[in-house]
């Protein structure tokens, strides 16, 4: 392939990838031109979209609850139990889950929320925005923070960052290294659910960019981009499960003292 | 010293670097959660469990790298 193809592929990813994150420019918008489902590529308004879903159903569960739930308040029912019981009282116990079990089941719905609607073509991927995933890392840092003073008082958060039985020559090394690693969580955190949803988008771009690029040839790996959305079906799942629970985890590690 | 007449762009080949760390990173994780489920298959459930989380923190590192490579070139 030479240099002007392989930029033109470039440029095709680009536009597709990065037109999604900005702002609405709203005094160059005609008025004639806007079209409902042109203001969803936007990750902005994508997220509204998805916060009015998310409340849209849990009002849905709230108005209509009864003892014995059916329908949907059942669903929502089996699910909570599903955050409670694996993610948030295996990790954290009972006594300090009971505070985080809002917490985790709405970090969990949102990023599965988030990451499934970003599969539907003309919408964007909230998710797959940096922006929107630092700011869910920086909330989960501010749980934690908080977390740890609710819990073991101002002291417990000097305590936390100090680990237990070393030497005393090693101490501001250990203390440096601990604050470090914290930072360093939330980084991961916010960089693997970016990186997840933006490479499985970049790699169906590519898969279809091929056909603009090899022509005829390469119908074939429209099949290819089929098989890569259902992976990324998988992906979505995923990636809301492993944030959720890598938050109790790390939630754990700071407010129980490991001994 | 290894750059003949044509470029190579060095973005192209950290990204396949890393790509092999991660790759032989999970291959090994699995690798030994497989057999132990074959060893004991009563811990099925909970084995895969710690399987995909180790997965997940592997790939998360290397997509610090790629993202890397991808600002790079």
């Amino acid at each position: 392939m030479n240099a002007g193809l392989q930029e033109s592929v470039q440029k095709f990813i680009e536009h597709h990838v990065f037109r999604h994150t900005g702002s609405v420019d709203t005094w160059n918008v005609p008025f004639y031109h806007i079209n409902a489902l042109e203001w969803l590529r936007y990750d902005g308004v994508m997220l509204g979209v998805v916060v009015l879903l998310l409340c849209v159903l849990a009002l849905r569960v709230r108005r209509r609850y009864q003892t014995i739930p059916k329908g949907f308040a059942a669903i929502t029912e089996l699910y909570v139990l599903f955050i409670r019981d694996h993610i948030v009282y295996a990790n954290m116990g009972e006594v300090i889950g009971r505070r985080f079990v809002s917490f985790f089941c709405t970090l969990f719905v949102f990023i599965l929320c988030g990451n499934l609607l970003g599969l539907i073509p003309l919408f964007s991927t909230v998710t797959g925005n940096i922006s929107v995933t630092a700011g869910l890392a920086t909330i989960f840092m501010m749980v934690c923070l908080y977390a740890v003073l609710r819990i073991r008082g101002v002291h417990g958060l000097v305590s936390a960052f100090v680990p237990h039985g070393l030497p005393g020559w090693l101490m501001p090394l250990m203390v440096v290294m601990e604050i470090v690693s914290f930072f360093s969580r939330v980084f991961a955190l916010t960089i693997r659910l970016f990186c997840n949803m933006l490479a499985g988008h970049i790699v169906i771009y590519s898969l279809i960019g091929m056909t603009i690029v090899f022509g005829w040839v390469a119908i074939p790996s429209i099949a290819v981009a089929v098989v890569m959305y259902f992976f990324e079906l998988f992906v979505a799942f995923l990636q809301a499960y492993i944030f959720t629970l890598l938050s109790a985890i790390f939630i754990n590690i700071m407010v129980n003292p490991e001994h | 010293m290894m750059l003949p007449l044509a470029e190579i762009s060095t973005a192209a080949i950290g990204a396949g670097l890393v790509i092999v760390g991660a790759g032989l990173g999970i291959g090994i994780v699995f690798f030994s959660g497989l057999q132990s489920m074959a060893r004991q298959p009563e811990l099925q459930s909970k084995l895969q469990t710690q399987m995909i989380i180790g997965a997940a923190f592997i790939e998360g590192a290397a997509l610090f790298a790629l993202v890397i490579c991808l600002m790079k070139g």
